[in-house]
């Protein structure tokens, strides 16, 4: 096989490869705009969000609430070294 | 060098034996530019893969099972007041059945149906995280209500559990296999009423723990478990004030 030839055979693979690699990204597009069809996961986001809005814009007391110090990261912390338990099925 | 940062499907196409620079025909330049575009733009996509996977929702529930206002009104709270503190959490409808995980963001990333203590109920039985199971009074297999900050910890059993209130050794795990019990069954029929199976723990299935529960609670985060019996007032009082002053200024 002369020079030319592999030349030619290899830019074939090449060509195959790119059909290959955008065949691939294509389907990753596919799966992300697929993931975010799910409409009742979204009618629950719509709603949630527009509770956060009324509970924000008409009372002071989430205000108030969220002034508690809940030391959440110590808390979780605390489990990874509690003593070990069973739980309960 | 060309070959180093693409993915192994091309790297095949060049085995280490040939010699690559020396290829120098014109033709081979624009296409192997071409190629290393795509293979890029392949990176960037499985990159936006897995920064979106955990946003990536996932809804396991009956198709027409409707979701409770009690259900949105507190998830509302919790992302108003972050009362969760940037950290993940979930609202649990035991009369439903109904587990919802949100991010830290405050964004729905999956419902699913979960199985729960077989007693109905929101009392925790003292000294409960003691007994052995079989120990545990029927009467005492509640799963309780309110707010629960948990995590990963060991367990004796059962190797490193999300617990969800480690007072009362409940966690929240993928369903387990429990002759005679079908719990499997239980969690895939759409009917909530057969789903109170467990000693107290809640159970869902193992792809929405896999895809869902793990990778949002890894590192901790809050419960809110709504009561069988129990008031609103009396689980979550700084809920339920709020909620009254929201009523008042509709």
């Amino acid at each position: 096989m002369n020079l030319t030839k592999q030349h030619q055979a290899a830019a074939r693979r090449l060509v195959v490869a790119i059909v290959v690699a955008m065949g691939l990204a294509s389907c990753a597009s596919y799966r992300d705009e697929f993931a975010t069809i799910n409409s009742r996961l979204d009618q629950l986001d719509s709603r949630v969000q527009g509770a956060a809005q009324s509970a924000e814009s008409a009372n002071q007391s989430a205000q108030q609430a969220n002034q508690r110090l809940d030391q959440i990261e110590s808390r979780v912390q605390q489990l990874e070294a509690a003593p070990r338990r069973a739980p309960r099925g | 060098m060309l070959a180093t940062g693409l993915p192994v499907v091309v790297q095949s196409l060049f085995p280490r034996s040939r010699p690559i620079r020396t290829c120098t025909h014109p033709a081979i330049r624009p296409v192997a530019l071409a190629l290393a575009l795509a293979a890029a733009s392949l990176g960037a996509a499985s990159a936006q893969e897995v920064a979106a996977q955990p946003v990536a929702a996932v809804d396991q529930l009956p198709p027409d099972q409707d979701v409770s206002a009690t259900v949105i009104e507190l998830a509302g709270w919790v992302v108003a007041t972050q009362d969760s503190q940037g950290y993940p959490f979930a609202v649990i409808d035991k009369a439903a059945a109904q587990v919802f995980v949100f991010g830290g963001d405050g964004r729905p990333r999956g419902a699913a149906p979960g199985l729960f203590g077989s007693a109905i109920g929101d009392h925790t039985a003292p000294g409960i995280a003691g007994l052995a199971l079989r120990e545990i009074p029927g009467r005492d297999r509640t799963t309780p209500a309110g707010r629960f900050v948990g995590g990963y910890g060991p367990s004796i059993d059962a190797g490193r559990v999300l617990w969800v209130d480690y007072e009362s050794a409940v966690s929240i795990h993928p369903t387990a296999d429990v002759p005679g019990e079908r719990r499997a069954e239980r969690l895939a029929s759409p009917s909530p009423d057969d789903n109170r199976v467990t000693h107290g723990c809640i159970n869902v299935s193992p792809e929405f723990y896999e895809r869902v529960i793990q990778p949002t609670f890894e590192r901790g985060g809050v419960f809110y478990i709504l009561p069988d019996e129990a008031s609103i007032e009396d689980t979550f009082p700084d809920f339920a004030q709020s909620r009254k002053t929201t009523q008042r200024g509709d």
